[in-house]
């Protein structure tokens, strides 16, 4: 069990925040709260959407708490499974959503979302197991992140400057195109010619399948 | 509509979120196309794809974590309700209450307003209401955040840094906003923003340290996911503060 911070486990931490301990909260979600997102930013392929499934999934852990049973299963594990149920709901209740991209060539690219999650879970079975399957941890899943994150990383190193200076503020901070071109000093039809060379090269790098 | 055009707005929806579920003519044409055109449905996969795999890599945004224990500190746990009725002084966090809220937000005013007030009351152009109007828009967040659904977001300027924050009811249609570290020789307005379109919601009052506003939102102003909060000194001045919502 992986331990963080004050060095109580999440089990202990649960307990604490049935007495109403808002650090244990604050605890558990920034040890579990990277994988959940992933997770539900896999399932729903919207970032958006995926943090409201984080923040419904911490708030449901902390109205019920005492539900947990720790004989049944892990704390990650019941996280997991709360998430899982809240990405469908909203999978559910957006039917114009397109399915969500596959990353790997491992997942199918059906058009029936549930589908295309069920196959996820299969690559995500460590970062959401159901409930009652204690979480251990992944080494393989933790290696592929870091392939990814190198792979992004390499990725926006590869773009001109100036490109992935426009590229940081209309994605990162979501500053519009006149915004841009106002802190930047730069025309505006400047700021529209570079961010769209810059998404350009990104989709020729990242916008393939995943090499692993 | 032409394989260009449903690039383009490919390439827009990007950088916008919300955008792809837009109700609006071109995204209705662009999804049409895309229902249809096997070129271009692969050209917004990968697109897509570029999306999820810089959010991967990023992880939640920080201000999720804020919200969550924001939202779990407002939605006290009903256990731990109860065992505080049974005992209303003992062990109760002084944070907790709704009263020590108000009276913390009101000390918050007070020592806000209080810090420079002697420079400001010796120059204020604006009349001394500015200050009233800052208790009661203290009062209404504190309301407002109780409210079921309730929205809490963290302005931030150009460089990220959180300057203000701003809560929004929709159960009410009210809005408060509040931002600090503004010149306050200047009259900021709040905005809504969508589509690079901005709907002005109001003039901020200037007291020192905090210029804020705070009501009702007019009936025609629907906000949604995905909408930025905008503090600017006019419509078509850049932003100084914004949030998405």
């Amino acid at each position: 069990m992986g331990v963080r911070n004050s060095g109580r486990s999440d089990e202990e931490l649960v307990a604490a925040l049935v007495e109403g301990d808002e650090a244990a909260l604050g605890e558990l979600y920034d040890r579990h709260a990277e994988s959940l997102f992933r997770a539900a930013l896999l399932r729903l392929g919207d970032r958006g959407l995926a943090e409201e499934v984080l923040q419904d999934t911490y708030l449901a852990l902390w109205n019920r708490a005492e539900l947990f049973d720790g004989r049944q299963g892990s704390v990650i594990g019941w996280l997991s499974t709360i998430a899982r149920n809240r990405a469908i709901d909203r999978l559910r209740s957006s039917a114009r959503r397109p399915a969500p991209v596959a990353l790997s060539g491992l997942v199918g690219t059906g058009a029936d979302p549930a589908s295309a999650a069920d196959a996820r879970d299969a690559i995500l079975a460590a970062a959401t197991p159901l409930a009652g399957v204690t979480a251990a941890p992944d080494p393989e899943r933790e290696v592929d992140m870091a392939e990814l994150r190198r792979e992004v990383e390499q990725a926006l190193a590869d773009i001109p400057e100036r490109e992935r200076q426009v590229l940081m503020l209309a994605y990162y901070d979501q500053l519009s195109q006149s915004e841009i071109a106002a802190r930047l000093a730069w025309p505006l039809g400047t700021v529209k010619t570079r961010t769209r060379r810059a998404l350009a090269r990104l989709r020729d790098t990242l916008g393939e399948q995943w090499r692993n | 509509m032409d394989h260009a055009i449903v690039r383009d707005w490919i390439d827009e929806a990007f950088f916008a979120p919300g955008a792809r579920d837009a109700d609006d003519e071109a995204a209705r044409g662009a999804r049409a196309h895309l229902a249809q055109c096997v070129e271009c449905a692969a050209y917004d996969e990968q697109t897509r794809r570029v999306a999820l795999k810089l959010d991967l890599a990023r992880g939640p945004s920080p201000e999720v974590r804020t919200r969550v224990l924001a939202a779990a500190r407002r939605t006290q746990r009903p256990d731990t309700a109860r065992q505080q009725a049974a005992r209303p002084a003992a062990g109760q966090p002084w944070w907790r209450t709704a009263l020590a809220w108000r009276l913390a937000a009101a000390a918050l005013v007070i020592a806000v307003v209080g810090v420079g007030a002697g420079a400001w009351w010796a120059n204020a152009s604006h009349s001394d209401s500015d200050a009233d109007h800052l208790t009661d828009a203290v009062a209404m967040m504190s309301t407002l955040a109780s409210q079921p659904g309730a929205v809490e977001v963290v302005l931030r300027d150009a460089a990220g840094n959180g300057s203000g924050m701003a809560v929004v009811s929709a159960a009410s249609h009210q809005l408060a906003v509040f931002a600090t570290h503004l010149p306050a020789a200047v009259a900021y307005h709040c905005y809504l923003e969508r589509g690079g379109q901005r709907t002005w919601l109001g003039r901020m009052y200037v007291t020192p340290g905090v210029q804020f506003w705070a009501g009702d939102m007019d009936a025609g102003i629907d906000m949604q996911p995905g909408d930025r909060l905008v503090v600017a000194a006019d419509a078509d001045q850049p932003m100084v503060l914004s949030a998405t919502l």
